[in-house]
């Protein structure tokens, strides 16, 4: 009795389980193309007010000093270092979640994973 | 020909944008002014507060649908922080939901015809952005001390590099801000003036005689506006997962 019992509750469970299986929701689809875009909208526009940014106040900088070429020049090249150096971490941050695909990972700086509906 | 440019004329694209003062005649914009930007943005607030207050009033265990539309948005923003923003950011969950929120309602609010897109001004975009920015800091000012400025040391370059990549790092840090507020003012702004675009294209073609050929222009309003509502959910998204990524920069300094 005992043993029909324990037998009984073990095909219950591994029917449980069955449904659950079942029932879990799949991951959602990724539109990988738009995802893409996405990015590289980003990535412009990171590069596009590095620059901006760089030049803005280069240019203000000379204006006010007086210096007119010295400050634009260096401080827009600077904007542009800066970001190049955001648009490697942004690619950094695609790469680690194609490769790794693990978002609780602590390490992984960045939007991972989930792309909503 | 010259016509036909006054007719194209009468659909302009950047019209929709001004900001008005909805009583009064027409006076100046001031402070306190109501204008049609201020009365779009409560009523985005509004509905937040009516999908997250009114909608869950039940409180069921079976959630009713729009009730489980709240629960949706709370769980997916919540996901979010968690695995954005890593460990013990969850005590900033109500400040990202809260940004999230009102930047998917204003933007989906925008959506309906002859309404007010106010994510399209760097007046609104701007002032969430440096929220974001000025709070962020300061966290990490707050839980690291003043060894937050080691975030802006790179320790793994060569040495007589470092310096320099700093200066890059700091810099790249101020533009963060700029970035992530001409991202939703920008995608807002040319989404809403390429629609209008086409829309006047529509009217210039049917009342200049070519009818038949205005459902060119009918149909790409019509892929314009799919895509728009798509742009409108996704820069909300992004504004927010930006702000996770930049507050787990804060909380664990990479």
């Amino acid at each position: 009795m005992d043993e029909d019992a324990a037998r009984k509750l073990e095909a219950l469970r591994r029917r449980i389980e069955a449904a659950r299986k079942a029932q879990k929701p799949k991951p959602p689809v990724r539109r990988r193309g738009f995802q893409g875009a996405e990015l590289a909208w980003r990535m412009i526009i990171d590069l596009a007010s590095g620059i901006g940014l760089g030049f803005g106040m280069g240019y203000g900088l000379d204006s006010l000093i007086g210096t007119l070429p010295v400050f634009t020049i260096l401080l827009t090249l600077l904007g542009f270092a800066a970001g190049l150096r955001v648009m490697k971490r942004s690619a950094d941050e695609y790469q680690h979640r194609q490769a790794g695909e693990s978002p609780a990972e602590d390490e992984a700086d960045g939007p991972s994973g989930r792309d909503g509906g | 020909m010259a016509s036909e440019e006054h007719q194209g004329s009468f659909i302009h694209p950047m019209e929709q944008f001004i900001v008005k003062p909805l009583f009064g005649d027409g006076g100046d914009v001031g402070t306190l002014t109501i204008t049609n930007a201020a009365l779009w943005m409560l009523l985005s607030v509004a509905a937040v507060a009516a999908l997250t207050i009114w909608g869950t009033r039940g409180r069921a265990l079976v959630p009713s649908r729009i009730q489980s539309v709240a629960e949706l948005m709370y769980g997916f923003v919540r996901n979010m922080v968690e695995e954005v923003a890593g460990k013990g950011s969850m005590a900033y969950f109500p400040y990202i939901f809260t940004l999230f929120a009102f930047i998917l309602g204003a933007n989906m609010l925008s959506m309906i015809p002859m309404s007010f897109a106010p994510t399209a001004h760097f007046a609104i975009t701007v002032p969430l952005a440096l929220a974001v920015f000025i709070s962020v800091t300061a966290i990490g000012f707050i839980k690291h001390g003043i060894g937050f400025l080691g975030f802006f040391w790179p320790k793994e370059a060569p040495g007589w590099l470092r310096p320099f990549l700093c200066l890059v790092e700091i810099f790249s840090y101020f533009t963060r801000p700029v970035s992530h507020s001409i991202r939703l003012g920008a995608n807002i702004l040319a989404g809403h003036a390429v629609l209008k675009v086409f829309a006047g294209l529509f009217a210039m073609m049917v009342f200049g005689g070519l009818g038949a050929l205005a459902v060119l222009p009918l149909a790409m309003m019509v892929a314009m506006t799919a895509l728009e509502v798509l742009v409108a959910f996704l820069q909300a998204y992004v504004f927010a997962i930006l702000t996770c990524v930049y507050l787990h920069d804060a909380l664990h300094m990479h």
